[in-house]
């Protein structure tokens, strides 16, 4: 489970008026899993080093803001927008070629397997509609309690839920070899 | 309890733990029907894929990027005192090749003199020889 981190002792504000130090700090406390978004979102590494890098230089632009102790659904969300934002600007063929074609399995000590496993699914991903894709990587990349997942994408509690029963059931059909 | 609403409350359980009369009814449907069995099985395997994802970290240049990598440890008078030093060398060797061709200069003659020298030996040669 992806614990919520509280930056107290003025670690935001400092962050904010341009402190460096902080500014550090945040980045090093997020990266990681803005990254990992955008990458189960895209396919795509080099796509998803691009937004995550927008992502952090957006809201350092935007700190100043923000309310609240947790910055974490709020650097989701900006990554979101970005991520939206290049899904409208391109066609939708396009993209999901891209994306089939873009994913690149992780490490060289990764088993086979799982790289297949893993090449399966960001494959069947790309296939999803947007909105069930993004709930369902909040879901089980993340590990987001559908209140966040619903306050990242903007949307009531009960559609979280449609979108992740379709977003999965479509996985099992694709993963199962299904069109 | 119908398929339809099986499937939604297997895919709501994948998120929390079903109780009461919710899970019952859920389990006596699953008992009877083995099209929402295989239907969880699919889902059981969905959730597997993802946990056999690969751990992904941002690569390093990310903070390069974000010109929040490390500084370099080089201090900061460094720069300065080796521009100052090339301008100092630079106005030093200026100052001898302009000194060393002014004494030159002096020292030899040039070659409007040396012409001039042989203009004035030909007149004279001319007026010799007329």
């Amino acid at each position: 489970m992806a614990a919520a981190l509280s930056f107290e002792g003025g670690w935001l504000a400092r962050a904010a008026r341009g402190d460096r130090k902080a500014r550090e700090t945040l980045v090093r406390t997020y990266q990681d899993r803005v990254y990992r978004f955008l990458l189960r979102l895209s396919g795509n590494h080099d796509l998803a080093l691009d937004l995550t890098q927008e992502t952090f230089l957006r809201a350092f632009k935007a700190l100043g803001r923000f309310e609240g102790d947790n910055p974490g659904p709020w650097l989701f969300k900006i990554a979101n927008h970005l991520f939206l934002d290049v899904v409208r600007s391109k066609k939708p063929d396009s993209l999901e070629a891209a994306m089939e074609s873009g994913f690149e399995p992780g490490g060289e000590d990764e088993g086979l397997e799982a790289a297949l496993v893993a090449g399966d699914l960001a494959a069947a991903l790309a296939r999803l509609p947007v909105s069930w894709r993004q709930a369902v990587v909040l879901r089980h990349v993340e590990d987001l309690p559908y209140e966040e997942i619903a306050e990242i994408l903007g949307v009531p509690l009960g559609t979280v839920k449609t979108w992740l029963y379709r977003g999965r059931d479509r996985l099992r059909i694709l993963l199962e070899g299904g069109a | 309890m119908n398929c339809q609403k099986a499937k939604e409350w297997i895919s709501e359980g994948m998120d929390r733990t079903l109780d009461g009369p919710d899970a019952v009814s859920l389990e006596e449907h699953l008992a009877t029907c083995p099209d929402c069995r295989r239907f969880r099985e699919g889902m059981t395997g969905v959730a597997a894929a993802f946990s056999a994802l690969p751990s992904v970290s941002a690569p390093p240049e990310l903070m390069r990027r974000l010109e929040l990598a490390p500084r370099s440890r080089i201090p900061r008078w460094l720069p300065v005192a080796a521009a100052a030093l090339i301008l100092v060398g630079g106005i030093s060797a200026y100052h001898r090749i302009t000194t060393r061709a002014t004494t030159q200069l002096s020292q030899e003659p040039s070659e409007v003199e040396s012409l001039y020298t042989w203009l004035t030996a030909t007149e004279d040669a001319n007026e010799e020889f007329w």
